[in-house]
């Protein structure tokens, strides 16, 4: 079942890019497994006249992780964009 | 020359003041475009290495990272595709730490050449590849299309295609062949195959397989379906056939049908396809290419919901690889340098589809396509690390070698070397036996000497195939010239490629053919530009095309273009667009900011400055981009059969006629030089076909055949011509600079002419060569020699260095070098790192050869400083033979030279200034006529009657008033031109010079035409006039004009309307032009009053459906209409001036009347000048000019000055105004914007002709005008400046353009 969130990480920690641990609602998530790694950018003629051009990335992981308790092991997407991390989505 | 350029505020910018100065011109451009292009390149390329090394410093790696080496990469050469210049990949590739790095251009190998220079450069090995799209085939699995594509909008002709390929039958869909399926404005996505070459014979492969996809279809063998021009796609056979043969990789990548399919998740299918292909092209050759852009499952936007991610399509292939035991890499599709430069790729895409901007347009789904290096890439193949290994060895295995810097002489000629040997030798000596009377010691050791060289460097068959070639041209009857350094040649000369006596004038063949350097000679041969295809017919014909071809020309995204081109992507306004780019004429892209500060035009515009700031972010990186391949205008390359081994061809585009196009190599001419191939320049000169109509019109004006070979050397008829500098429309010699140097040189004999053409040089000119070199040929100062040793080398040019040559004859006499090492060393000169070397050697042989040191040094300085400057005298005696001839034809047939000006034209002046010019000599100027003119220009014989009333003439007698600049005989001395071919076979000349005061014959005293010369007597109360042709009216059609031809002559207007298949605006044109007033009547009693009545009539006659019967009778019925009714009545009386404005309008030429005519009373009141009395005043003396613009030039000043030089027509001659910095001020928005303008200033003169006016103020004559009128003129002299926006009114005819008048001047 997914459940959607879109909710702010307050703290990530990276590996050669991808997350390795996260915390989310207080609680400290430990990175298992990284299922899929993905990246998106908006066109970037939308943004708005004047505005340098940039491209903006938008990484996507879908990790396995695990909080210590077994019943929050599942399958997290974890959004970065422009160096802020937000919790999409949750597999469990 | 293009012709359409508007009226802009660019004019500032120099123009070359003829056409064979315009090609040394944009020569000239070209290599300072060439220099500043390469420099440009090195540092974006050095650029390019330390973003690599900075992105790689700023991370810590693991340190266990494989080799690495791209395979795949589209450089800017994918044409409008890859943003990476070559350059910079190579760099970038040697700062990651590759030892290999492919360039593998969509749809060719345009980049391979400059790829191969760059890596070379850079310390990389080049691997060399192309991606190619697939011949749609909707039967075969993966190789379908969803979107037709417009390129492929030509239906298929005839029942369905039957292939029978490899892979057994089936069809290629009909539905591939026409658009219907997904949007068809954008680009079939067929599939597309890589192919690398891994040998030699590989590159061969890959060259054929290019040139068989951009083949077009092959009607006679269904079976074999090319591309087509302009949408190239590779067939399965021509896979087997170029690629099967082995020496290349196919690698199969993200768009191969093999990849297709796994994406479709149709594995079985995707592995019997990769079967097929192993069939084909074998195992080891084929290689899957895996990509990981990181792309979301459903791609961009999940728009493709049912699609896997990159993380899934890899398992996949590698699962097939493995299965199959097929070699698989890792690829990246790089197509941009760095990540944030995607955007560049993303407008590149739009711009090629022609479609703005968005998810669906940008043919990419993530921005991954960046150049990553080893490092970057290894975390995306972290369980796989072997796939980069492996692209580093498919990388490290490949091994081309393009030939750079070798030379390939064909044989073209069939024979054996020693025949081909011995015939040229045979040639050359009976060549030379047949130019000179007696074969001197000096011809016979010249001749031995080159032919020497040319059997040293094996280059018989060249010169034997040139000769053959050059007398085809002429055998067509085509006016065909040598240019260049070829003309320094004897054997040239002996051949007749050309026709400049080599020994004569003292021309060394060092210059064309050196032992010394690596290239081959060039030959460039300028033929009539009316005739150029046929000329490249005749080459193709006879050699084939599987040996010749042209070269192509990369035409680069300029600033104008790259402007209009992303706006339209952008979306932003077309207006605005427009008006941004009309602002842009030979701005480089890079620099529009700077432009656009300076243009005041544009600071008032109300553009989006947002918008503008992305537009120019993006347009300042794609500058200088290749776009498009068009045609090279000059150059064929002649090659022996391994040429489709050696360069990918393609079509031009059809020329017209139905004409299919010229097989064209996708090198450029810079490449081809360096692949050591031979390239014969075939130039197209108007001046040639203007010739060619003269020549044409002469034996039904004279009575007897001219041609070229009867021009005489040395006819002092002509160079009295060309000492009066009335020297418009002659060859190289006609702008208002040259004219100004002709009066002060005075030439008499072709080596002043030679001398003339060097010396009008931005080199001689900045530094002041010219005043010490007149001063001496007219003994106002002594000519001194540093040497005596010099004597010989610099007493033709008075002891001043002019030419090459004269700088390697004093090295050779300074050193004692021979003639081919001093131009090593002459070409060294300028490079400042070898010049102190250089200089020390020189001297120290110079004091071993008995020279005084302190001599040496004046001498080797006097040289050093002048050899930049110099000019090549082989080119300027080649250039100075059409000079000389053209100078003839207008001293001895001008009525017929002109009308081949106005035909062809060739010069930089309008064609008004040409029509003013035959009146300046006293030929008039003949309506057009329906009944009459033919499409080009003709010449007639009239009764001096009508030939009088056309020049305005209506005097009878000495002392009755005459035109301004008319004079009568008693008063001025005459020179008639032209007296028919009877006085020139007898007197050599046909001018007969007459005094003044001595009897004319006739009647006592007749008009003087302005020049003071009379080229218009055609005798026995004849007069010779130029009849106006019907093809410079504005939107007249071939078709009409043949139809028009065909039906003549017409007895009324309505027989015109029955019998000819004009459109109604054509018909109206004609009639404002006054191509029907004879036939509809004007001035006659019972006709319409004025051309306005008579334009009524035509409106009238062509609203109506033409007539009944056409096909039955020939006879129209009477439906005269009544041309003498009412319509006039409702007219106001009709002035010659409406007349005038419209056929200005119509056609660019004031026909019946010279425009300034109209202000005379005007000119008279404000106490105008004229330009014949101009020549008489003194110098400092302040005086007012006036007359037409009809050029003007803004040359680059060497003090940074801004200059504006004005060249004014008022029907007398052309008067030159200069404006320098300090009064631009006041004047410059009027000089640019006024079509006819008034000038004050000071006389200022150099030399003994050509006095000149120093601009203070100037004024635009119409407004002046209307001022008088109304009375305020006081005022209106007032005003200075600028004038605000709403003021700006300055009037020049509708509908000119502005090349029509001024052509200096855009």
């Amino acid at each position: 079942m997914t459940k959607r969130y879109r909710e702010t990480l307050e703290e990530v920690a990276e590996a050669e890019g991808a997350p390795t641990v996260f915390a989310w609602r207080g609680k400290r998530y430990r990175v298992l497994e990284v299922l899929g790694h993905w990246r998106e950018d908006p066109g970037w003629w939308r943004r708005p006249d004047g505005q340098p051009i940039r491209i903006e990335q938008t990484d996507m992981w879908r990790v396995t992780a695990v909080n210590g308790s077994a019943e929050s092991r599942g399958v997290y997407e974890l959004v970065q964009r422009g160096g802020e991390w937000r919790l999409d989505r949750i597999w469990d | 020359m293009p012709s359409s350029r508007s009226w802009g505020p660019v004019e500032r910018w120099s123009e070359p003041s003829d056409e064979a100065a315009a090609t040394a011109e944009r020569l000239r451009r070209e290599v300072a475009y060439g220099a500043a292009q390469r420099a440009f390149e090195v540092r974006s390329a050095a650029e390019a290495a330390e973003a690599v090394v900075r992105r790689a410093r700023g991370r810590t790696g693991d340190g266990s990272v494989p080799p690495y080496a791209h395979l795949a990469a589209r450089t800017c050469f994918s044409l409008r595709d890859g943003a990476i210049r070559p350059r910079e990949l190579a760099a970038a590739a040697a700062a990651a730490g590759m030892t290999h790095v492919a360039a593998t251009d969509r749809d060719g190998l345009y980049g391979a050449v400059r790829f191969a220079q760059a890596a070379a450069a850079e310390g990389v090995t080049p691997v060399f590849g192309t991606d190619l799209a697939l011949v749609p085939d909707q039967e075969r699995p993966g190789w379908g299309i969803t979107r037709a594509g417009r390129e492929r909008l030509a239906p298929a002709k005839g029942p369905a295609r039957v292939r029978r390929g490899a892979g057994g039958s089936g069809s290629v869909d009909p539905r591939a062949r026409r658009p219907g399926r997904g949007p068809a404005w954008l680009e079939d996505d067929a599939a597309r195959v890589i192919l690398l070459a891994r040998d030699t014979r590989g590159y061969g492969g890959l060259c054929r397989a290019v040139t068989a996809a951009h083949a077009p279809d092959d009607t006679t063998d269904p079976a074999r379906p090319g591309g087509g021009r302009g949408s190239p796609h590779l067939s399965w056979d021509h896979v087997g056939e170029t690629v099967g043969a082995g020496g290349a990789y196919v690698l199969l990548g993200t768009d191969s049908p093999v990849a297709r399919l796994i994406g479709a998740g149709r594995l079985d299918a995707a592995e019997a396809e990769l079967r097929r292909w192993l069939d084909v092209v074998g195992r080891d050759a084929v290689l899957l290419g895996v990509r990981n852009h990181l792309v979301p499952p459903g791609g961009r936007g999940r728009a493709r919901d049912d699609e896997p991610g990159d993380d899934v399509r890899i398992r996949h292939t590698l699962a097939l690889a493995d299965r199959l035991g097929v070699g698989a890499v890792a690829v990246n599709d790089v197509r941009y340098l760095a990540e944030e430069d995607a955007f560049l790729a993303d407008v590149l895409a739009c711009v090629r589809a022609q479609v703005p901007l968005g998810t669906r347009h940008i043919g990419r789904d993530t921005a991954e396509g960046w150049f990553k290096t080893a490092t970057d890439l290894a975390p995306l193949f972290r369980e796989r690390p072997d796939l980069l290994q492996r692209a580093h060895e498919v990388a490290t295995s490949c091994e081309v070698d393009l030939g750079i810097g070798q030379l390939h002489v064909p044989r073209l000629t069939g024979m054996s070397d020693e025949v081909a040997a011995g015939e040229l030798h045979r040639r050359a000596w009976a060549g030379a036996a047949d130019r000179y009377p007696r074969i001197t010691p000096a011809v016979r050791e010249r001749l031995e000497r080159e032919l020497a060289m040319v059997d040293k460097l094996g280059l018989h068959d060249y010169f034997l195939t040139v000769a053959r070639i050059v007398a085809d041209i002429r055998e067509l009857g085509i006016l065909a010239a040598c240019r260049g350094s070829a003309a320094g040649s004897l054997i040239c000369y002996a051949l007749r490629i050309s026709d400049v006596d080599p020994v004569e004038h003292r021309l060394a063949f060092e210059r064309f053919m050196n032992p010394y350097r690596d290239e081959l000679p060039d030959i460039d041969v300028d033929v009539e530009s009316a005739r150029r295809e046929d000329v490249y017919d005749l080459v193709m014909a006879r050699y084939g095309e599987d040996r010749t071809a042209c070269v192509a020309m990369v035409e680069t995204f300029q600033a104008r273009m790259a402007i209009r081109e992303v706006g339209k992507v952008l979306g932003l306004p077309p207006d605005e667009i427009d008006l941004v780019a009309k602002s842009f004429v030979h701005a480089r892209a890079r620099d529009v900011r700077t432009v656009m500060a300076e243009l005041p035009e544009l600071q008032g515009a109300r553009i989006d400055a947002g918008q503008l700031e992305t537009l120019f972010a993006i347009v300042e990186r794609i500058d200088g981009f290749p776009r498009h391949l068009a045609l090279h205008p000059c150059g064929i390359l002649l090659a022996d059969r391994t040429l489709t081994e050696r360069t990918p061809l393609e079509r031009s585009a059809p020329r017209e006629g139905g004409h299919p196009g010229y097989a064209m190599s996708q090198f450029d001419k810079d490449d081809v030089a360096a692949l050591g191939l031979l390239k014969l320049d075939v130039l197209s000169v108007r001046m040639l076909s203007a010739m060619r109509h003269a020549l044409d019109l002469i034996p039904d004006t004279r009575g007897e055949p001219f041609e070229v070979d009867d021009i005489p050397d040395g006819d002092p008829a002509t160079y009295e011509l060309i000492r009066s500098a009335r020297s418009i429309g002659i060859f190289q010699i006609e702008s208002p600079g040259q004219q100004e140097l002709l009066g002060r040189l005075q030439p008499d004999h072709l080596g002043d002419l030679i001398a003339e053409i060097s010396l009008f040089r931005p080199g001689p000119v900045k530094a002041d060569m010219v005043t010490p070199f007149v001063a001496r040929r007219h003994g106002a100062e002594e000519t001194t020699y540093l040497h005596p040793t010099l004597e010989p080398i610099l007493g033709e040019t008075h002891g001043v260095v002019v030419y090459h040559e004269q700088v390697m004859g004093v090295l050779c006499a300074l050193t004692g070098c021979d003639m081919s090492y001093a131009d090593l060393l002459r070409r060294q000169l300028g490079d400042d790192r070898k010049a102190p070397g250089m200089k020390a050697w020189a001297l120290a042989r110079a004091v071993e050869r008995g020279f005084r040191r302190e001599d040496a040094e004046a001498i080797w300085k006097q040289v050093a400083s002048f050899a930049s400057f110099g000019f090549c005298k082989a080119h300027a005696a080649a250039f100075a033979v059409p000079t000389y001839r053209s100078a003839y034809l207008k001293t001895h047939f001008l009525p017929e030279f002109m009308a081949g000006l106005l035909t062809h034209d060739p010069g930089m002046y309008p064609r008004r200034l040409i029509l003013d010019e035959c009146r300046t000599f006293g030929v008039a100027v003949l309506p057009p006529d329906v009944n009459r003119s033919e499409p080009h220009y003709t010449v007639e014989v009239v009764d001096r009657g009508l030939a009088d009333h056309l020049l305005g003439i209506h005097g009878k007698s000495p002392g009755d008033p005459l035109p301004p600049g008319w004079a009568w005989s008693d008063e001025r001395r005459v020179i008639r031109l032209g007296r028919g071919l009877a006085n020139l076979q007898t007197a050599r000349s046909s001018a007969t010079l007459l005094d003044p005061g001595e009897a004319a014959p006739g009647p006592g005293s007749t008009p003087v035409p302005p020049s003071g010369f009379d080229a218009g007597e055609a005798g026995n109360g004849y007069r010779f006039a130029v009849r106006v042709g019907l093809q410079d009216v504005k939107g007249v059609t071939p078709a009409e004009l043949a139809s028009l031809q065909e039906a003549r002559p017409f007895t009324s207007l309505a027989d015109v309307r029955h019998r000819a298949r004009l459109s109604r605006p054509t018909a109206e044109r004609l009639a404002q032009v006054g191509a029907f007033d004879h036939i509809g009547g004007i001035g006659r009693r019972d006709g319409p009053a004025s051309r306005p009545a008579l334009r009524l009539v035509v409106e009238e006659l062509w609203r109506r459906a033409p007539g009944k019967g056409r096909a039955g009778s020939d006879r129209p019925e009477q439906v005269e209409l009544d041309l003498h009714a009412d319509h006039e009545l409702q007219l106001p009386e009709v002035s010659e001036a409406d007349q005038v404005r419209s056929e200005l309008a119509v056609s660019g030429m004031d026909v019946s009347r010279h425009v300034v005519s109209f202000y005379e009373p005007l000119l008279t009141a404000l106490g105008v000048v004229r330009a014949t009395e101009l020549q008489h005043l003194p110098v400092q003396k302040v005086v007012r000019v006036a007359g037409v613009k009809v050029a003007l030039q803004s040359p680059q000043q060497r003090s940074g000055q801004r200059v504006l030089f004005l060249s004014l027509d008022d029907r007398t001659g052309t008067t030159q105004a200069t404006f320098f910095e300090r009064s631009l001020g006041d004047n410059a928005w009027t000089v640019l914007h006024a079509w006819l303008l008034v000038v004050e200033g000071r006389v200022s003169r150099r030399g003994d002709m050509g006095a000149t006016v120093s601009g203070t103020r100037a004024w635009d004559l119409s407004r002046l005008w209307r001022a008088w009128q109304e009375g305020w003129l006081p005022d209106a002299l007032a005003e200075r400046g600028t004038p605000a926006p709403h003021q700006r009114t300055t009037t020049r005819p509708a509908g000119l353009r502005a090349a029509e008048f001024g052509r200096g001047s855009a």
